[in-house]
């Protein structure tokens, strides 16, 4: 008896198959990105519910390369603030991230939320952010992308839609209406 | 010449004297968080204890948010657990002021929470989680229900699985929801709670954290790593399965996670994504989502009818769905993210079972077709277009392998839901009038019928 119910045990166990193991910075930069994709839903929030969004964070590091404080440039949304928060919060493990000169310590992560429009298309609610607002920042100091003052990351994009993505499901007469009487 | 040499030796040796200074400060850190492993592990030797020996390798800590460090220990089952459950289980031992503490903690996932959540996650757990001292005295447990606790649960040993059999009938009509595990000596454990004891009313131990506080928590470190956040919202991941377990019907589907509660939509998730069917639509799915080492979550969800326009039955959320592409060093590869699907609990339960089957395939074909780089509202090529042209047929035979019953024509029929849209359809329209006939009309016209109910399934709720 107890032998069967050991490989009862045994039996009603799932073992999930295991393909290649991911490597421990794809999971960080996952976990990165899914933190900064979910704030898509906060851009809901202004005005332009179907805009794009390009800014750049800065993160600062401390020696044991935990994120002290993260910058917004001023092309960022209002509807952003949290964002810094949260990935502070998260504690990332921004070493991990960087694949070269681990040294540095202001890192800059370029976020494009990118929202597909009716037909394909994108609008960015200013042409100011392209040419000024995503490279400054409330620490005063104009960005330029000094590889040897910033550890730069790869742009972060994040594709999102406002497309309707679904039409009338259930048919009725309308959708029958060429019927040949 | 003499003077200037001491006076170089002197200015070379404050240099290496900062240099030395600045090295070991940038090193401190680690070193403190080996001392305190190690200081944890002498510590758990000298208290009595009959909790095993846990693999120390794999220590990690963690920081509250009062500061605590909290070193935690993975402890697996070593036989699993039945129904399928998935679990942690973990030593945990926290640093206060006047020493060293700790207690055993036990999570035991819901088998269907299981299978749709490759890791703990406290803002939606579904099932147990309790504590125990380190001589596996029960302390307190919850049962948690979507990240809430709903009841107290109760963890009580037996000395062997007979024992428990002979237990009280009376206690074991209390228990709604049981699990079992048999450890390493044989001890018969029983993971359950009792819902007589406190009708669901009672705060009962409600009052306490929850088991895990302090306990979960940098679900993306390493071991060894720096002290992670411990709580907020931190996956965990599950603990392995114990090398000796067998899996009657293994399932990479981990990543598509089911937050449905109507059963109606269960079913019809479990119908349409089964592990074991071979369709197209769902090896694409599962291939793509599924998996441990899947990037993409896709999250099937509920949403009231405000949520849609009127007569549409699901949809990709539009707007907390979110992308981006897999390689970001070089911006390739494909795209990876979470999405979601709604659907509508009020009108998509009451359609036959065959509905909301082709409805949650129709969907999924969103999610795939999206991550594939395909968009909604491109004139042409767009989603619902590449479905008419590709995928209306491939539906069709998922359908068929789920409802061996159900005929070709209405599988084929049901495959054009929610297409009526397209170009394709009106061109089929249109071919009908040219032809002076209603062949497609006639095609498409059992979709009516299962929409109205007078054709399918009844799928049991209203």
């Amino acid at each position: 008896m107890r032998n069967l119910f050991l490989v009862t045990v045994g039996l009603l166990t799932i073992s999930f198959s295991l393909s290649a193991q991911m490597k421990p910075e794809q999971k960080e930069w996952i976990r990165m990105g899914n933190i900064v994709g979910r704030e898509r839903k906060f851009l809901q929030q202004e005005a332009c519910k179907d805009c794009s969004y390009i800014l750049n964070a800065k993160i600062f590091l401390n020696k044991q390369y935990q994120a002290d404080s993260i910058l917004l440039s001023y092309s960022a949304p209002a509807s952003l603030s949290g964002l810094p928060a949260k990935l502070i919060a998260a504690n990332i493990n921004w070493k991990l991230l960087m694949s070269k000169n681990k040294e540095k310590r202001i890192l800059i992560l370029p976020i494009w939320y990118l929202c597909e429009r009716s037909g394909g298309s994108v609008l960015f609610p200013s042409v100011l952010d392209f040419e000024r607002g995503m490279y400054q920042f409330s620490d005063g100091k104009e960005l330029v992308y000094d590889e040897s003052k910033y550890y730069i990351f790869p742009q972060l994009s994040i594709f999102t839609t406002a497309a309707r993505t679904e039409e009338r499901m259930l048919l009725d007469s309308t959708d029958l209406r060429l019927r040949k009487k | 010449m003499f003077k200037i040499n001491r006076t170089l030796l002197a200015y070379g040796l404050c240099v290496i004297i900062t240099c030395l200074s600045s090295c070991l400060k940038e090193y401190s850190l680690p070193k403190a968080q080996d001392d305190l492993i190690e200081d944890a592990k002498k510590w758990y030797a000298a208290v009595p204890h009959t909790t095993g020996e846990p693999n120390w390798d794999q220590a990690k800590i963690l920081k509250d948010s009062s500061n605590t460090l909290t070193i935690t220990v993975s402890y697996p089952f070593k036989n699993g657990l039945n129904n399928g459950s998935k679990s942690i289980r973990k030593i945990v031992i926290s640093k206060t002021q006047t020493g060293f503490k700790g207690h055993l903690l036990v999570i035991i996932a819901e088998p269907m929470y299981s299978k749709y959540h490759y890791a703990f996650r406290p803002s939606n757990f579904t099932g147990l989680s309790g504590r125990y001292d380190l001589n596996m005295n029960f302390q307190y447990g919850n049962y948690y229900v979507k990240g809430k606790r709903k009841y107290s649960a109760s963890f009580r040993t037996f000395q062997n699985e007979k024992a428990y059999k002979e237990s009280a009938q009376a206690t074991r009509d209390c228990v709604y929801l049981q699990d079992t595990y048999v450890d390493a000596d044989g001890v018969f454990t029983v993971y359950g709670y009792s819902v007589c004891r406190e009708d669901g009313s009672g705060d009962g131990g409600g009052t306490l954290p929850p088991p895990w506080d302090g306990g979960i928590g940098g679900g993306g470190g390493t071991p060894g790593g720096g002290p992670g956040p411990g709580g907020i919202d931190d996956e965990e991941p599950w603990d392995e399965d114990p090398n000796n377990s067998a899996d009657p019907e293994p399932s990479k589907v981990t990543t598509l996670v089911c937050d449905l509660d109507n059963p109606c939509l269960q079913q019809a998730f479990d119908l349409a994504l089964d592990g074991k069917l071979t369709n197209l639509i769902k090896t694409v799915v599962v291939g793509m989502f599924g998996g441990n080492n899947s990037n993409i979550d896709v999250i099937y969800r509920e949403k009231h009818s405000s949520a849609f326009l009127p007569g549409v039955l699901g949809e990709y959320d539009n707007t907390e769905s979110h992308l981006r592409f897999t390689d970001q060093l070089h911006s390739s590869g494909p795209l990876v993210g979470e999405i979601f699907i709604n659907l509508n609990v009020d009108e998509l339960p009451k359609k036959p079972k065959e509905v909301i089957v082709t409805t949650i395939l129709h969907e999924s074909l969103h999610a795939y077709l999206r991550q594939e780089g395909i968009l909604f509202d491109n004139s042409w090529v767009n989603q619902h277009e590449m479905m008419a042209a590709q995928y209306a047929d491939k539906i069709a035979d998922a359908l068929q392998e789920i409802f061996p019953n159900l005929s070709r024509t209405d599988s084929e029929a049901l495959g054009w839901l929610g297409l009526q849209s397209t170009i394709q359809w009106s061109s089929n329209m249109i071919k009908d009038l040219n032809n002076k006939d209603q062949k497609f009309r006639d095609f498409i016209a059992p979709v009516l019928d299962y929409q109205e109910g007078r054709k399918g399934t009844p799928s049991g709720c209203q």
